[in-house]
């Protein structure tokens, strides 16, 4: 018994401490400067107002949206694409080097990103692609290693008959791929979808770096940009947040069976 | 091996991408119309600047601007790697700090050929922006510091704001005066009177902590200490009368507890700002350019008055951005045309008339007056004290490797753990070090 709440009271000590600062963004979001000066930071602004997030919305956010709606499909359709044939290969192909090929290509993710940055950007900048849609989802729309990863592992762990009585009956690889791994896989896919999802909606780093105008800004950069030189409009910025909070929170609270099964797959996050 | 089917989608793809990319390498100056990139990092400013664009647009048929706004965070990254890689924008925000770097990298273009009448101009900006006698920014606006006040506290006090704050270095004069009268323990009892308890104190004075712009450059230039030799030089901060000024920027805080302690104001702490918006601190020097970010969150009346002059009288700082043209523009003859432009009384009343900045071109600033002024905010001491004595931010190069160490080793100053002779020592030291 005393086990049981020692180990709820850590679990709700956790809880507070996760929960906690998403708290302080819908409250500061939804405070007027005055209100956020005169209560405590926990306290909610009473009456609450919706004039920070109309102000955000109005301030060209609602296209930042949209670049970051455009986005995240477009690097969510590319990599259940072309990371399914690419995983397929390495799971169920043979041909000369290609454990060698994955383990090296795998190798990729021990990398830190920021070293890959500024040859990556000089890459664009000798293809013509800086400040462009294509420099913005180029690195990430032919799959990325944890994709490939994640998949690999589940197609070899389908049984394998299945796929031979397929080729008795004359399927190609391709027909095998789209008519028998696929539908069976169904599973994986929605993992896959969903990591990518959140992972290309939060990307900051090679938004920021490769694209400048307001035709391509994505909400990230446009929330970094609401800090100033000189001061900060609290406010804002969590508004700012909060918006571009809402779809991620919904997108995890529905499908969180999926991202937990990602983790178990592969034992990575 | 391969199906006919995967040369195919293969065909296409590769296709589409070499379409695409052709596509976008070829938008410009089609059609004998120019677009020119302009990059700035305010986002209040923007919406001004949007109507300046229009109105350059409009006179300028052919010549489309785009706007670009970056974080400010990373605005100075993203600038180097584009001035590196020949993708900067043609017409960009610079400001003085930055400058010597920029302009001793020959990323910048001599301006000589828009002959502006400098005169015409902020001197101080019009300084900072000279480079070995040329100019390489259109003087675009000038910030100035001055005395952001709590009136509600004072009435409180019932102590009134007197003509002219004086102080000096033995803490005589009416600034400490004034402080220790506006700064009360939980028992009500002011810093000169016994039992006052520091550890408990629920209104300050005065606001001074480790800031260079707002505070101690300015207690250095009014008590007739230097900042450098002369620009582009070396540091010379730690003389006697420098030592002095800086040892009452901290006496206001450890010694005649008028201010918070350093343990809450010291950067990258932006404590200090929610403090004078808390009224929990009555007198707040501040860049004119903060007004935007204090106003609308302060919950009593804030009164503006001129900074406290020293023993070498009233000398504040001015800090103004200028309009750099890329040195490497393709566009060079249209990006000239815009600078001029934006150095033009049209452009530069816009932003004045919106309440963003004071113009850095002379005669305009009513505009900038009269926009605070309906906002209920006299700012007319920013403008008076900027036709007084005035100093620069050090121009020299090396500065932005250099501030991070100098905050630093101020931050221990403000703390005590080193005399303001040893901080001031050891900050020209590191400071000159990274002179080139």
């Amino acid at each position: 018994m005393v086990k049981r709440i020692a180990l709820y009271l850590t679990l709700a000590a956790g809880a507070l401490v996760s929960v906690f600062p998403y708290l302080l963004v819908v409250l500061t979001a939804l405070k007027t400067p005055r209100q956020l000066n005169r209560t405590e930071p926990w306290e909610p602004g009473l009456p609450p107002t919706l004039e920070n997030l109309d102000k955000v919305l109005h301030s060209g956010f609602a296209g930042y949206l949209g670049n970051t709606l455009l986005m995240t499909a477009a690097l969510t359709a590319g990599q259940l694409v072309f990371t399914t044939f690419a995983a397929y290969a390495f799971a169920r192909l043979r041909f000369r080097g290609r454990d060698v090929l994955f383990w090296l290509y795998v190798a990729t993710m021990m990398v830190p990103s920021a070293v890959t940055m500024i040859p990556l950007f000089l890459i664009m900048r000798e293809l013509h692609l800086v400040n462009t849609w294509w420099g913005l989802l180029a690195p990430y729309l032919l799959g990325t290693p944890y994709g490939i990863f994640l998949m690999r592992q589940f197609f070899r762990a389908l049984p394998a008959g299945l796929e031979d009585a397929a080729r008795i009956d004359g399927a190609g690889p391709l027909t095998i791929l789209l008519r028998i791994v696929l539908p069976l896989s169904r599973p994986a896919l929605g993992t896959l979808a969903i990591i990518t999802v959140i992972t290309s909606w939060n990307n900051f780093m090679w938004p920021l770096i490769i694209t400048s105008g307001d035709d391509t800004k994505v909400v990230t950069v446009g929330i970094a940009g609401l800090k100033g030189s000189i001061g900060v409009d609290p406010n804002q910025m969590t508004a700012a947040a909060l918006i571009a909070l809402v779809p991620m929170v919904a997108v995890f609270i529905a499908f969180q069976r999926y991202i937990v099964r990602s983790v178990v797959l592969t034992g990575l996050k | 091996m391969k199906s006919p089917r995967i040369r195919t989608i293969a065909a296409v793809l590769g296709a589409a991408l070499v379409s695409t990319a052709t596509a976008c390498g070829g938008s410009g100056d089609s059609g004998g119309s120019v677009t020119l990139t302009y990059r700035l990092w305010d986002d209040q400013q923007k919406a001004g600047y949007a109507k300046v664009m229009a109105a350059f647009e409009k006179a300028n048929p052919g010549v489309r601007v785009k706007l670009e706004q970056l974080p400010y965070d990373q605005y100075w990254t993203k600038m180097t790697a584009d001035a590196v890689a020949g993708t900067a924008p043609d017409v960009f925000w610079m400001q003085t700090s930055q400058f010597p770097e920029f302009v001793t990298k020959g990323i910048l273009a001599d301006l000589g050929a828009l002959k502006l009448d400098t005169s015409k101009y902020n001197a101080n900006v019009v300084q900072s922006y000279t480079y070995k006698g040329k100019l390489y920014g259109v003087p675009k606006d000038f910030g100035i510091v001055g005395l952001l006040y709590n009136e509600d506290l004072f009435k409180k006090a019932g102590v009134t704001m007197p003509d002219k704050l004086t102080w000096a270095p033995d803490g005589s004069g009416t600034l400490l005066e004034t402080a220790r009268k506006l700064t009360a323990d939980d028992n009500g009892k002011h810093p000169d009177q016994p039992g006052f308890d520091a550890g408990k104190v629920k209104q300050y004075g005065f606001a001074s902590w480790n800031h260079y712009q707002t505070q101690w450059m300015n207690w250095v230039s009014s008590n007739g200490g230097k900042l450098v030799d002369k620009p582009f030089g070396k540091y010379a901060f730690n003389d006697a009368a420098s030592v002095q000024a800086l040892q009452f920027g901290v006496d206001l805080v450890n010694k005649y507890h008028v201010a918070p302690p350093a343990a809450q104001t010291n950067p990258p702490s932006d404590k200090i700002n929610e403090m004078f918006k808390q009224g929990r601190v009555a007198m707040f020097p501040a860049n004119n350019a903060l007004l935007p970010f204090v106003a609308p969150g302060a919950g009593f009346k804030i009164g503006v008055a001129s900074m406290p002059a020293g023993p070498a009288g009233r000398v504040v700082n001015i800090n103004g951005l200028s309009e750099a043209v890329y040195a490497r523009s393709p566009h060079k003859e249209a990006a000239m045309k815009l600078a001029r432009f934006l150095g033009g009384s049209e452009a530069q009343k816009i932003m004045a008339d919106g309440g963003y900045v004071f113009p850095a071109l002379n005669g305009l600033s009513q505009g900038y007056l009269d926009y605070w002024k309906q906002k209920g905010l006299d700012v007319s001491p920013f403008l008076e004290e900027s036709r007084g004595a005035t100093f620069n931010l050090p121009v020299t190069t090396g500065f932005t490797a250099f501030e991070n160490k100098l905050n630093q080793t101020f931050n221990d100053m403000y703390l005590g753990k080193l005399t303001p002779q040893q901080a001031a020592d050891k900050a020209v030291h590191d400071g000159d070090a990274l002179v080139k």
